[in-house]
């Protein structure tokens, strides 16, 4: 069974997204080698930022054997309450009759406004035993509408909110030496996320979950705690996304994370993720993402139609799960 | 009484399910140290049996007492608490992850650090590895259990009940998907375990095994025990009788077919699946119903599925009417007027949601669309009138054509899915446990339509589990086991323990 | 549970039907092409403010969700609910005449409002059919020729010397209307006063967003960033993304950093942007002009009185037959004051 036989097709099935990427990157620079630079890298981990960190959340999703459809309208919802909380005192549409307030607050808020919408998902899938999908697609549409709802607030009435104060949209578009301070946080998330996975007892009931609820449930395991856990961590990333893309963007409307979710469920599945549960890393949802981003700043980079960007991401996702699949199919 | 030198006893367990009595006061006890074989036929009771004694189904009736003590189990984790673990093929394993994790899962060892509890990964490997070298059990703890051999999972299993400290393991037919290697790598595991004091509980079909391993012998038959007896007591003979001892009555209709000439010849023909059957050769003669008989794990449903095409051969050649003919798809099989009638009726039979009508017209439908249609539509003036033929001549107790099929008894469900190919008007019709979970009743049809069949010239094929049915209904009788066709018994000559004695030991025919 | 939530569903639905045929007023079906919509919101809360404070007319009013489907199942229901005036923010734009055929069977005034204009043709076909919108190419014609100013005033915006105005165009949607305008007639604006252009990136389509808006940006910034003279965006949420793409690029630093952005819409960010000097231009479709334009019409008709620019008397709004058209503004620094409108004011 485990002879070490260097296999090429094995090394070419493995490492196919990666060699997918690296010709990409390859054939990008050839055509301008502007693409080799330092800026560029900078650009495409900050673009890639906010969504590593929702792709976090729905790792966790993924790994527990559920799915989420909620994500992208809880990153527009959180975005608008950081973004409201975030105001100039002296800004003249003002959201909320409030003082100025240190970034670290809206940053709370749109964090705690995620983690309840995750536990209602949680406890919606868990408890109600409704399916996961439409749970989540469920509380997506409440989510979206309350935004709506949220943003047409007077004296807002659904504007886009701006007016944010320097200390908040510097978390999002300033930097530290060089570097920017997003990428910072999404780095800070990957490795607590990375450490919690594999490091501790609950990332690994998370996974045990995923991979057999019934011998989880025999093991004396309380899938129903772990279920919760999971879909209240991705809503409390998905949160931080969203006050992290109203830092960056300087601005806050109900049509923000419009599609985050099947972009992330998208990388972590070219991650390497299951969509059958027990199964996914950091570093490939990482991968994942920066593969994502790779080809639509590549693209747009070389002054591709835009059009071509759908074609490309398309084919990558269905390339990605077929490798996949065949992976599964050679070990019976 | 002499209670206290029993591990675990049952005592005076019912346990009844909707139309069935599955276990009718039985009585069962199990010394500690000991390998305890549990016997009986398909049906007996067995399983149940141990499944109340783990927890997974709860008694009507009856007590269990665990070193004396008087328990009552709300789940399998309670069992688990009080010592008893379980081995069954239900139960998978979490594939994805580590031999590890899948052994210590729920319960990890960590290290509380700021409240988040770290798993102790060296302390985790150097436990399991521990656990496995003092089991004899050459598997790498970090392995992924997806890269594990079927044996090596189970292996993996009985070390996960040992790691619970487990004093009682009850293993239900552990070697039923092993070779005889691997089998034997399981049995000197049981050795080690009961020099540990461990006691086990070993549900097996095969008797030679049940004679090489085990030290006492409970028989069961029709849910209720025949007897206990030291193994040493016992020889295969003995061991037959007492698990078939069933009285034939008159349940079947009379013989009036007459077999023909040689419809249908199987040469050589291997499974494509290594863990399947092998070289398997006999030949079907028209107007004749041949039995299958063998033990769960024979293979027999895998050699109908790939005659009919549903799953891929190695090699051998099927020959119809002299014809050889290739088969790869059940279209193909179809095509030259072979029907199937699977195993599974709830899960590849019928259409649960879908109406009667639909259910017994499909298989026609497919074959041709013209016979139906009236131009694009279908017209349902010529599929009420085949359904209604069948349901008159198969006496199909329904509601209405249009009713939902999962509305019917299974019996009239399996009346109305053989309709469905009677439809088709097949020259080879292969029955695949045809009366299982129906009534006497309707048994007793679901005969008279094969005795129908056979003489008007069809080939039937039967395979089934049930002796009586086999030995009422078959002409010949071919008995497979494990793999291989190890004996074909003229119907008229077969008895009980002919049968058993072949589906047991796996005889090579001499060429 | 299930009996307390059926008789919530009856009693709600039941508080909504009189509330909407309260009264015996001439009722008006609006039906918008999508609430989410900034631009959409406001037009709608003028004209719902206005309505009610006048009384002359009863509004009612649907949302077609951005969806072509939708808004014939809203035509239907306006036209069970027997509707006298029918105003559609139309999305079909393929549909106008078969629209217009409908309206002209079932007998309503029909009013296209901020959308394609319907044919001569249909005109000619249907008397009671108007059509209020802003002439959208002008938003187009502002950018540029703002753009054009600022260049022959300004000869180091040729950044790269090669005499040609090489520009960025921020799409929305190709497919829609607003988008193909604006971006046709902005760089028309910028031939006619005579300056050569040649386009950057090519289709750049944003989606009206501002975050989309900003990576694409980035990204021509990092391959074209010498090149790059100006940046023209459907919108102004794209302009702003833009802006903070280019600051991030080094922009914007001091006077000589400044690279002009056009925006459309005058949002309060985009005015907040002309203010902070750095968007160049945008242009201002007044929401509450197109409410209260919708109204006056049709307070005009309900009391018999013709539909001319002197009985509208609004500023900035003409009428030719039966087109009311409403001027864009093109708002900059020295006519902020001209971008703030107040949905709640209930004078027309």
């Amino acid at each position: 069974m485990n002879t070490k036989k260097i296999n090429i097709k094995q090394i070419l099935s493995n490492y196919a997204l990666f060699l997918i990427m690296i010709v990409m990157i390859v054939v990008i620079g050839t055509m301008s080698p502007k693409f080799f630079s330092w800026r560029v890298l900078r650009d495409i981990l900050m673009q890639s930022s906010t969504r590593i960190i929702v792709a976090l959340g729905c790792l966790f999703i993924l790994i527990s054997g559920s799915a989420d459809l909620s994500g992208g309208r809880t990153v527009g919802l959180t975005a608008v309450v950081a973004g409201s909380l975030a105001q100039k005192a002296d800004y003249y549409i003002k959201f909320w009759n409030i003082p100025e307030l240190p970034p670290i607050v809206p940053i709370f808020a749109a964090v705690l406004v995620g983690l309840i919408v995750g536990l209602l998902n949680g406890f919606t899938v868990s408890k109600l035993k409704v399916p996961a999908f439409l749970a989540t697609l469920g509380w997506m549409m409440v989510v979206y509408g309350t935004n709506l709802l949220l943003c047409n607030k007077p004296p807002n009435n659904s504007q886009p909110l701006g007016g944010f104060l320097k200390s908040f949209t510097n978390l999002g578009s300033g930097n530290i030496n060089g570097i920017p301070i997003i990428v910072f946080f999404a780095l800070g998330m990957c490795i607590i996320v990375h450490i919690l996975l594999t490091k501790t007892c609950l990332g690994r009931e998370i996974f045990s979950v995923g991979s057999n609820p019934e011998a989880a449930r025999v093991s004396g395991i309380n899938v129903f705690k772990i279920q919760m856990i999971t879909f209240a961590f991705a809503g409390a990333c998905y949160g931080l996304a969203g006050a992290l893309e109203a830092a960056r963007t300087g601005s806050a409307n109900s049509s923000y994370g419009n599609g985050y979710e099947m972009d992330a469920i998208a990388s972590c599945i070219v991650g390497g993720c299951s969509m059958t549960g027990g199964v996914g890393s950091v570093v490939g949802v990482f991968l994942g993402v920066i593969i994502f981003n790779v080809i639509n700043y590549g693209l747009t980079f070389i002054g591709l139609s835009s059009y071509w960007q759908w074609v490309v991401k398309g084919l990558i996702i269905i390339i990605a799960v077929a490798i996949d699949m065949r992976k599964y199919n050679t070990n019976k | 009484m002499e209670d206290s030198h029993y591990i675990l006893e049952l005592k005076h367990i019912t346990k009844s399910f909707p139309g069935v009595k599955a276990l009718d006061d039985v009585s069962f006890a199990v010394k500690p140290g000991k390998v305890h074989a549990l016997m009986g036929e398909n049906g007996a009771g067995k399983s149940t049996l141990m499944k109340c004694a783990f927890g997974i189904y709860q008694p009507d009736k009856g007590q269990i007492f665990v070193n004396g003590q008087p328990v009552v189990f709300s789940g399998p984790a309670d069992a688990l608490r009080n010592g008893i673990a379980m081995i069954h093929q239900e139960l998978q394993p979490m594939r994805s992850l580590t031999v590890m994790e899948n052994i210590w899962v729920g319960r990890l060892p960590y290290r509380n650090t700021l409240g988040i509890h770290f798993v102790e990964w060296k302390r985790l490997y150097k436990e399991t590895k521990d656990l496995l070298d003092d089991l004899e059990i050459p598997i790498d703890p970090k392995a992924k259990v997806q890269t594990l051999s079927t044996s090596h999972c189970q292996l993996i299993e009985i070390a996960r009940s040992v790691s619970y400290k487990a004093k009682i393991i009850i293993m239900d037919e552990p070697t039923s998907s092993l070779t005889e290697v691997e089998a034997e790598l399981l049995f000197k595991l049981i050795r080690r375990l009961t020099e540990k004091g461990v006691s086990i509980i070993y549900i097996s079909h095969k008797i030679d095994e049940i004679l090489d391993i085990s030290d006492d012998v409970t028989i069961m038959r029709d849910g209720q025990i025949v007897g206990d007896w030291p193994a040493s007591e016992l020889d295969m003979d003995a061991i037959v009788k007492r698990m078939v001892g069933r009285e034939m009555s008159n349940r079947f209709p009379e013989k009036k077919h007459v077999p023909g000439g040689i419809k249908m010849e199987v040469r050589h023909l291997t499974s494509a699946n290594p863990h399947s059957f092998k070289d398997v050769s006999f030949s079907l003669h028209k107007g004749e119903i041949l039995g299958i008989g063998g033990l769960v794990g024979a293979q027999r449903t895998e050699l109908v599925e790939t005659i009919f095409g549903l799953r891929k051969k190695e090699s051998g050649e099927i020959f119809i009417d002299g014809q050889n003919i290739d088969i790869h798809s059940p279209e193909d099989a179809i095509r030259s007027n072979v029907a199937l009638l699977t195993e599974e009726r709830r899960v590849s039979g019928i259409f649960p949601k879908i109406s009667v009508l639909e259910n017994i017209t499909i298989a026609k439908q497919t074959a041709d669309y013209s016979v139906y249609t009236n131009g694009p539509f279908i017209d349902n003036r010529k599929r009420t009138a085949d359904a209604d033929q069948y349901m008159k001549a198969f006496d199909i107790k329904a509601p209405g054509l249009k009713a939902e099929i999962q509305n019917l008894s299974g019996g009239n469900q399996q009346k109305a899915v053989l309709a469905r190919w009677m439809l088709l008007t097949p020259q080879i019709l292969i029955l695949d446990e045809p009366t299982r979970g129906i009534d006497v009743g309707a048994k007793y049809e679901i005969y008279s339509l094969m005795e129908q069949m056979a003489q008007e010239g069809k080939a039937v094929i039967m395979i089934s589990s049930e002796m009586p049915e086999l030995l009422g209904m078959s002409d010949r009788i071919a008995v497979m086991c494990e793999g291989h066709l190890s004996g074909i018994l003229d119907g008229a000559e077969a008895t009980d323990e002919k049968v058993m004695y072949l589906a047991s030991t796996y005889q090579p025919l001499e060429a | 549970m299930k009996k307390a939530l059926l008789l919530m569903l009856i009693v709600s639905m039941l508080a909504i039907v009189p509330a909407v045929f309260a009264d015996d007023a001439p009722v008006a079906g609006v039906i918008w092409y999508n609430f989410a919509d900034t631009f959409i919101q406001n037009a709608r809360q003028t004209l719902l403010n206005t309505a009610a404070a006048d009384g002359t007319i009863t509004i009612i009013d649907a949302d077609s969700m951005n969806d072509a489907a939708t808004q014939t199942n809203n035509l239907n229901n306006m036209y069970t609910n027997g509707v006298k005036y029918l105003v559609l923010n139309n999305i079909n734009t393929a549909g106008i005449s078969e629209i217009c055929e409908q309206g002209k069977e079932e007998g309503v005034t029909m009013i296209f409002a901020n959308t394609d204009s319907p044919s001569d043709e249909d005109f000619a076909n249907y008397e009671d059919l108007y059509l209020v919108t802003s002439r959208a190419e002008m938003s187009g014609t502002m950018m540029g020729k703002a753009v054009a100013d600022y260049w022959k005033s300004h000869p180091e915006a040729d950044r790269n010397g090669n005499g040609k105005l090489d520009y960025i165009m921020l799409l929305g949607f190709t497919w829609h209307y607003d988008t193909q305008v604006r971006a046709e007639y902005s760089v028309a604006a910028c031939e006619e006063a005579g300056i050569e252009t040649n386009r950057i990136g090519g289709e750049v389509i944003a989606e009206y967003n501002r975050g989309k808006a900003q990576e694409m940006v980035a990204a021509l910034l990092a391959n074209y960033g010498d090149d790059i003279d100006v940046v023209f965006a459907c919108n102004d949420d794209m302009a702003l993304g833009a802006i903070e793409a280019l600051k991030a690029g080094g922009f914007f630093q001091d006077e000589a950093s400044f690279i002009p952005v056009c925006g459309v819409d005058a949002t309060v960010v985009g005015c907040e942007a002309v203010e902070d000097g750095t968007m160049l231009v945008t242009a201002l479709n007044n929401p509450v002009k197109l409410g209260k334009a919708i109204y006056k019409t049709m307070w005009l008709l309900e009391n018999g009185k013709e539909v001319t620019t002197e009985n509208l008397d609004m500023d900035g709004v003409e009428v030719e037959g039966h087109r009311i058209w409403i001027n864009y503004v093109g708002i900059t620094k020295d006519n902020l004051a001209e971008a703030a409108y107040d949905i709640t004011d209930p004078a027309f």
